[in-house]
């Protein structure tokens, strides 16, 4: 009798059951369905000049797509808004006045030019809004210090000094020069170099040869440093879209200086544009995914794997350079919000701050310039041999240079 | 004293360039009335048809080179019939401002098309190297400067003694009375349009290997309409005569004075020849009977 009776109650337990669980059955879908984008804003030059470094926009959308694709950031789709800066200022701080007006983004990042990413940090500082710029290496960026702002790659300070030492250690030289591009990018390399030279006393600088950024005829700044002949030639700022031409006017006139690049030409892009013209000079290099010393990392040789599938890069030893930029700001949001446990823009620039070295999926974040650490373990340079072959040189303790890698590029 | 002659002789290796393409404006100009502005596109025209052909259709490069030269003055002469010709009924200065746009609109679609990165472009002069010893220019500039000397040969020779040279000539002065001759003034016309696409397109295709393949390459034609007004607007041997003017004075001033300097000289030069002497160095002064 007992059993007929349960049997007689289960549809109505079942009911009951249905009825006071609903309301939470609704709001656990409904959360799941309609959980509230987080916006990320994202400026690059997608287009006209530093296009390279606009490819910045790729590994962001990579990464969106995967952490996505995986549920989000605290369960919420990152809605990445793009704009295209153009490398301009102007345009970039259009951009910024409008993922904080029209947008009303959470966060924002990119910022492949410094002179954009200038433009734009102090109108997102304003207003409270964290920025992490990308892919610039001026310092200016950050300095004097905002609180909203942080830059992800190491900056120009940083990379100065490897410039010099690697110069020292090769060339020996008495005497150096500098190529500078116009803008913030080429004055913040310059402005670098100068303020390290006084720790190599043995290198005199004889001058700064500046070019603007429109420039496509190089000869008299080439005659220049070819008559006053330096031991080495550091270019500062100098782009594909310049490096290209200047190269290979160097080799008409003849002049074969010792190059030594900063890394703004040294792109996935020149190399395969330029080719022979690269032979024999040397690049820095090394960013957000270029660490050789952590490459058994799984989860580096993970997203190097899918990089090369869904992008196809040009370049034989690293996949990752520009767009690894783009990569590591995002998943680098996607820590912080998970580290603080939610959406608050005081406890996620507080958190922010604590970050020196910070390893992501496969990428490397160094958040903070100290001068005691001007020699990063990410730096790195790179030489151009003939036939295409590559090879990458990392400085040992010991202050030597260390072949470590090595690739054929064409 | 050598590293003078250095600045002089890449001087003169830059302002080939300009010259050849202040040529083209002095022949639209002198057959048209017309200031081209999408002179310097036309440039980038050559330059990216030979990539098409030579890279992408894999054609050899001395055809790939000629296929592009054909396409650029294809383009041209129908950018002018479908952009231009329509406009001429109304005023020159009408047309003017169309050749404005029309470089605006084919810097655009070139991006969209090829996207703004700098495009790659084939050694052209790998197989047939020109090198003067003691002379600091490439091969490329040397084969420029043959360029420039047949071409202003060439078209001395075309205006002066072939029926056709004569005939455009002829429509610059008077289209009216041209027409009433027989001459077909529209096909006139095209034709003077067509020489600057094919001029453009050799600039381009040449200048490619030294300034690199983008979009924004046409702004080359400023410095070539700078040339022209040097030289004299309605002189050939004038234009390039200015653009070496030009291209060596750019490089004394960024040398010796400061590069700073460099870039600005050419239009303190155009201002300065306006003032001074607007019929340039070469150019005869046009005098009308009213």
């Amino acid at each position: 009798m007992a059993a007929g009776y349960m049997k007689k109650a289960i549809p109505g337990i079942v009911f009951f059951l249905f009825l006071t669980t609903m309301p939470f059955w609704g709001f656990s879908a409904r959360e799941t369905i309609a959980a509230e984008p987080v916006k990320i804003g994202f400026h690059a030059s997608v287009t006209k000049i530093a296009v390279e470094m606009g490819q910045a926009a790729l590994g962001a959308q990579m990464a969106a797509e995967e952490i996505n694709a995986a549920g989000g950031i605290l369960g919420r789709p990152i809605d990445l808004i793009i704009y295209d800066d153009q490398c301009t200022p102007s345009l970039a701080a259009a951009a910024a006045h409008r993922m904080l007006e029209k947008d009303n983004v959470f966060v924002a990042t990119g910022g492949t030019c410094s002179g954009c990413a200038i433009a734009a940090g102090p109108i997102l500082n304003d207003e409270k809004v964290p920025y992490f710029a990308a892919a610039v290496l001026s310092p200016v960026v950050s300095v004097p210090l905002k609180k909203y702002v942080f830059q992800i790659p190491f900056t120009s300070d940083a990379e100065a000094p490897v410039l010099l030492e690697f110069a020292r250690k090769t060339y020996g030289p008495k005497t150096v020069a500098i190529l500078q591009r116009g803008g913030a990018y080429g004055k913040s390399v310059t402005d670098a170099i100068v303020k390290f030279l006084p720790d190599f006393p043995e290198m005199k600088l004889l001058t700064v040869v500046d070019y603007p950024e429109t420039a496509t005829d190089f000869s008299s700044h080439l005659l220049k440093l070819k008559s006053l002949n330096p031991n080495v030639v550091f270019t500062a700022g100098t782009l594909v879209a310049d490096g290209i031409p200047i190269l290979r006017q160097a080799a008409g006139l003849n002049y074969k200086p010792n190059w030594v690049c900063d890394l703004g030409i040294a792109d996935d892009h020149v190399r395969q544009e330029v080719k022979k013209a690269m032979d024999g000079i040397y690049c820095a290099w090394g960013m957000a995914g270029s660490d050789w010393d952590t490459s058994q990392n799984q989860t580096i040789l993970n997203y190097r794997k899918k990089f090369r599938e869904k992008f196809k890069p040009t370049d034989p030893m690293e996949p990752s350079q520009t767009p690894g930029w783009g990569y590591t700001a995002i998943y680098f949001i996607k820590y912080l919000v998970e580290k603080v446990g939610g959406f608050d823009r005081e406890k996620i620039v507080a958190e922010a701050e604590k970050v020196t070295d910070w390893a992501g999926p496969g990428l490397m974040v160094r958040l903070t310039y100290s001068p005691s650490k001007h020699y990063h373990g990410n730096l790195f340079v790179k030489h151009y041999l003939p036939d295409g072959w590559e090879e990458a040189l990392q400085r040992t303790p010991s202050g030597d240079w260390k072949v470590i890698d090595k690739a054929k590029r064409y | 004293m050598p590293i003078f002659f250095d600045v002089v002789i890449t001087g003169i290796g830059a302002g080939v360039l300009y010259g050849l393409v202040g040529l083209a404006f002095v022949l639209v100009l002198k057959t048209t009335n017309v200031v081209n502005f999408f002179q310097g596109d036309t440039c980038a025209f050559g330059a990216y048809f030979t990539v098409i052909f030579a890279t992408l259709l894999h054609l050899s490069l001395p055809l790939a080179v000629a296929a592009a030269i054909v396409c650029s003055i294809g383009l041209t002469v129908l950018l002018e019939l479908v952009g231009l010709r329509p406009m001429y009924r109304v005023s020159i200065i009408q047309v003017v401002i169309g050749t404005v746009a029309l470089s605006m609109i084919m810097r655009y679609l070139i991006r969209l098309c090829w996207g703004p990165q700098v495009v790659p472009f084939p050694d052209l002069f790998k197989d047939i190297p020109l090198n003067i010893t003691g002379v600091p220019l490439g091969s490329a500039t040397l084969w420029m400067m043959i360029i420039a000397t047949l071409s202003v040969a060439g078209f001395a020779i075309f205006f002066q003694y072939t029926r056709w040279g004569i005939a455009l000539r002829a429509c610059c002065q008077d289209r009216s009375s041209a027409s009433l001759m027989g001459i077909p003034v529209g096909a006139m016309m095209s034709l003077a349009w067509g020489l600057s696409g094919a001029m453009g397109a050799i600039v381009g295709i040449a200048g490619a290997h030294m300034i690199s393949v983008y979009p924004d390459m046409g702004i080359i034609g400023l410095k070539g309409f700078v040339a022209s007004i040097l030289g004299g607007a309605n002189s050939i041997p004038g234009a390039v005569v200015g653009g070496i003017l030009l291209g060596v004075l750019e490089n004394l001033s960024g040398f010796y004075i400061s590069f700073a300097f460099r870039d600005l000289i050419a239009f303190i030069i155009m201002i300065g020849v306006l003032v001074i002497k607007p019929s340039g160095l070469l150019g005869k002064q046009v005098v009308r009977k009213v």
